[in-house]
């Protein structure tokens, strides 16, 4: 690795250290301050004044707010983003335990999308200005009007319910049949957005000197597209992919929702059923870091991929 | 905006930049369609009193989940009431929460985008750190948590989508204010001695209009997608008031018996946030004719 690209990097991990710390003032202030009273936010209408004294202390929820946000930190820094107060267990734990298996989710909505979007893409801008081309690009704005939860209910209905294909609850023995359904809901809308910028993409490129070059040399249409085009093509490709891997962490809501998939996205809803404040709070802080740091990895990997990026 | 005529060379007329985009976009039929759909759907919500078939909260126990006949449609829901009349009802929320949410992130993004752009330097660093720092926040869980800390209520819908929502439209209007605050007419209007609110207000801002109106268009689409999310969820507007979201979500329990409970509102959420996006689409194409692939 060159010595600019490891300064560029520690630079961009310095960069980090103050966005982190207002997203802790903004989920301190989400927690503690905006709610008005955090207790009776939680506890509805079951809480009786003892429970609501015990709970107040134990949140030190009588100190001054400055006091309250030093502690808050030093305890997230330490891992520690406090006890359900539903479950009495570790939200830390918690979310750590439900990651893996919406990672697993976000793995196979990305084969999905990428083989569907970059495919459907180069088909499009091949084809430019054909009805291929129309019709790719109109069924990719249909996909990307309709609401992931939506598409998600036809798919259980007709493949599931219906047809009785694949399975439409839970993760079972975690084998392929059950990834299917859920990766294609969350996968397709992304595909189409895919789709459009890797024709577009596809398109500028395919108008540069160098390909007209790569064509009047005789070489074959597809080393041209695949070789020589896509190439170029890929990094605004990666920007975007790289953006949709961190968005179904939002995706993930509502597609674990559906399919009963015991993951992170499960676990938020869960806890918005119960009002279990500290859970959902801990929740959003966690997808925070997972964007920051995903940002990061997107930029990295332009410098991989296109050696004429300087880091300097 | 005298900077924005362009001299049409074959009627020797001037036209401004706004009829050449019109004229554009008129030529676009997938463009016109969006409109169209988006037109018939806000007269669906104006006229909803007028267009139901029933009252969309009137119950009916005798009534419940009824597939679609003659007397109901789209059926009926697990109370008895009227699925195409709460359809109708909805699209007022969805059509509402679209705009009223644009409109509130659109006056926090154009004035912070513009503070930042114009003054650069330490504003410019602050606010853009302070968008950095909103957009780190991934934005359905962002919304969630604000949500539920604010509470129910339409109200608190509108605050949390559009806490959340604002960060793109300032970076646009920033990266636009940057560029116009050096073009001569903004040293003209300085020189000439006009007020630094003058001079982004009347100067510079109605030079930022082209892509705030396709950020806003695309962005209408945005946020009906993310209400449904929201209702779907449980977190919408409360009940009995009808929202498409929040009758997907009652009809998922009965998703193998009747499907049609799902699928009609389901279909009114793709048209509308179609609608839009088609609409996006063309205006992009249309005000910025460089982009068109």
């Amino acid at each position: 690795m060159k010595r600019s690209m490891i300064e560029y990097i520690i630079r961009r991990l310095f960069l980090i250290v103050p966005v982190l710390l207002g997203v802790l003032i903004i989920t301190f202030l989400l927690m503690f301050v905006i709610p008005g009273d955090p207790i009776s936010n939680m506890m509805g209408q079951r809480a009786n004044d003892k429970v609501i004294e015990r709970i107040r202390a134990e949140l030190h929820l009588d100190d001054p707010w400055h006091i309250q946000f030093v502690r808050y930190v030093g305890r997230v820094i330490k891992g520690d983003l406090g006890k359900s107060y539903v479950t009495h267990r570790s939200v830390t734990k918690d979310i750590l335990a439900k990651l893996p298996v919406t990672a697993k989710l976000a793995f196979s909505t990305m084969i999905v999308a990428s083989t569907m979007g970059i495919l459907i893409g180069i088909i499009a801008a091949v084809y430019h200005n054909t009805w291929i081309d129309r019709a790719a690009m109109v069924f990719a704005l249909i996909f990307i009007s309709t609401p992931v939860f939506w598409f998600g209910l036809i798919l259980v209905f007709v493949f599931g319910m219906t047809l009785g294909w694949l399975p439409i609850s839970g993760i079972g023995d975690g084998s392929l049949k059950y990834w299917i359904l859920p990766a294609i809901t969350l996968g397709t809308r992304s595909a189409a957005f895919l789709a459009r910028m890797t024709r577009s993409t596809m398109l500028e490129v395919i108008r540069q000197d160098y390909i007209r070059t790569a064509q009047s040399k005789g070489l074959a249409e597809k080393v041209v597209i695949f070789k020589h085009a896509l190439k170029n093509a890929m990094i605004p490709i990666i920007t975007i992919l790289g953006m949709q891997f961190a968005s179904y962490l939002n995706g993930s809501v509502l597609t674990e929702t559906i399919f009963a998939i015991p993951g992170f996205g499960r676990y938020v809803v869960m806890a918005i059923n119960k009002r279990d404040f500290l859970v959902i709070a801990g929740s959003v802080l966690v997808g925070a870091i997972i964007f920051v740091f995903a940002n990061l990895f997107v930029d990295l990997t332009y410098g991989i991929l296109d050696p004429r990026i300087r880091y300097d | 905006m005298t900077n924005l005529k362009i001299q049409d060379d074959k009627m020797g007329q001037v036209h401004g930049l706004w009829y050449d985009a019109w004229m554009r976009l008129k030529k676009n039929p997938t463009a016109m369609f969006g409109l169209a759909l988006i037109i018939g759907l806000a007269l669906i919500a104006i006229f909803a009193p007028l267009l139901a078939p029933y009252d969309p909260v009137q119950i009916n126990l005798l009534e419940s989940v009824k597939p679609p006949s003659k007397a109901h449609w789209f059926g009926t829901d697990y109370y008895g009431r009227d699925i195409l009349s709460r359809i109708i009802y909805g699209a007022r929320i969805s059509m509402t929460v679209g705009f009223v949410v644009e409109f509130i992130t659109l006056v926090i993004g154009m004035t912070l985008g513009a503070l930042a752009g114009y003054f650069g330097g330490k504003v410019d660093m602050l606010i853009m750190r302070f968008t950095d720092i909103v957009m780190a926040f991934p934005g359905l869980l962002f919304i969630i948590a604000v949500r539920v800390a604010l509470g129910p209520g339409l109200f608190n819908v509108f605050l949390a989508m559009s806490v959340a929502g604002w960060t793109g439209k300032a970076r646009i209007i920033r990266s636009q204010v940057l560029s116009l605050r050096e073009k001569e007419f903004v040293e003209s209007a300085r020189a000439l001695g006009a007020k630094t609110h003058s001079v982004i207000l009347k100067h510079i801002l109605p030079n930022c209009m082209a892509p705030m109106i396709v950020s806003v268009t695309m962005g209408v689409a945005g946020a009906i997608m993310a209400e449904a999310g929201l209702s779907f969820l449980g977190l919408g507007v409360q009940e009995p008031i009808p929202s498409w979201g929040s009758i997907i979500n009652e009809g998922l329990s009965y998703l193998r018996t009747a499907p049609w409970y799902t699928l009609f509102p389901g279909f009114a959420i793709a048209l509308t946030v179609l609608g839009f996006n088609l609409l996006g689409d063309g205006l992009r194409d249309a005000l910025d004719p460089r982009m068109k692939n």
